[in-house]
């Protein structure tokens, strides 16, 4: 059963150039209903308000890291299980284990290729 | 002073060997402290006027601060990053009325140039390493000055503002340690076998 494009994708980054670079891959993938945070308190608060399908996110933001928004996702009640793909420069195998053990389902280390995005989201997600 | 480039392993051992020095009982004679910090803050001083070089229309007395000018550095970087991708989407809007296959080919090369602007994230989160570790020096230095200040006087003014202590308190700020060094992280696909593994 082919993926439902459709569905509410939250992609979450300090950086506003890489928010652009992944929404833009993600539209050309076919999805397009992409929302924007900039760290993972904000990423927390709209993620409590909307049943999302996928979150993608950067790891070291301030004041919450991406990592601290994980752990509280799989904490939480609401949509707990929430596909969650850590696309981060954090290339260190301690930060892999460590998200690993807090519930991510995949793993992109930047700088990325659109070919790459695509091939961890279907892993996660099923074929695009 | 001399123009010799200072590394920061250089400047935090010198900044430990003043604290040491401080802390023993059998401390040396003030003046060995005394020059030892000048020799800091000299360093400090030959870093933003280095760094500063590229405007030499503003006056000795306006110098900014180092991680001013390398936060300066990210916002260009990002600004002229958006205009790159301004342009490609501007692209993608003007290709679409043309042949599948031409647009495809064109659309690749697009995608190309998008993947290729994540350096901003990139050379931003290095930049930042390099801010971060500048205003712990700065931090440590004001710290170690006005400790010495309150012992005894110091023969000229020290300009020790005190910068305030950068502390992380995010609970995993130990992970948080941005891009690494070639030969340091690990790739894509050890990741994946280690993810596999798990």
């Amino acid at each position: 059963m082919s993926v439902d494009k459709t569905m509410p994708v939250l992609i979450v980054d300090d950086y506003k150039t890489m928010l652009r670079i992944v929404d833009n891959l993600l539209r050309q993938l076919g999805f397009n209903n992409i929302d924007q945070a900039t760290d993972g308190t904000m990423a927390l608060d709209m993620f409590g308000k909307k049943s999302y399908g996928l979150v993608i996110s950067d790891w070291n933001m301030e004041p919450m890291s991406g990592l601290e928004f994980l752990k509280h996702v799989r904490a939480g009640t609401h949509n707990k299980a929430v596909p969650f793909i850590m696309v981060t420069a954090e290339s260190k195998t301690e930060n892999v284990i460590a998200a690993k053990q807090a519930g991510v389902n995949n793993y992109i280390v930047k700088p990325f290729n659109a070919e790459t995005l695509k091939n961890k989201i279907a892993a996660v997600i099923g074929p695009i | 002073m001399n123009s010799k480039t200072f590394g920061k392993d250089q400047v935090v051992t010198i900044i430990n060997s003043v604290i040491q020095r401080i802390e023993k009982h059998d401390a040396p004679l003030p003046d060995a402290i005394y020059h030892e910090l000048l020799a800091l803050r000299g360093i400090i001083d030959t870093l933003r006027h280095e760094i500063s070089a590229t405007r030499p229309s503003e006056g000795l007395d306006h110098f900014p601060q180092a991680h001013d000018e390398l936060d300066a550095v990210v916002l260009a970087t990002e600004a002229a990053t958006n205009n790159i991708m301004d342009a490609c989407e501007g692209i993608q809007g003007e290709i679409a009325s043309l042949p599948d296959a031409q647009r495809q080919a064109v659309e690749q090369q697009i995608m190309r140039i998008f993947e290729a602007c994540s350096f901003q994230d990139i050379t931003g989160q290095r930049i930042g390493k390099v801010t971060k570790s500048l205003k712990e020096i700065e931090a440590k230095l004001s710290a170690v000055i006005n400790t010495i200040s309150a012992k005894m006087p110091l023969q000229e003014d020290a300009h020790a503002a005190s910068a305030p202590v950068v502390v992380d308190a995010r609970p995993d700020a130990d992970l948080c340690n941005g891009p690494q060094l070639q030969g340091h992280g690990i790739s894509q696909a050890d990741i994946d076998k280690l993810l596999e593994d798990f």
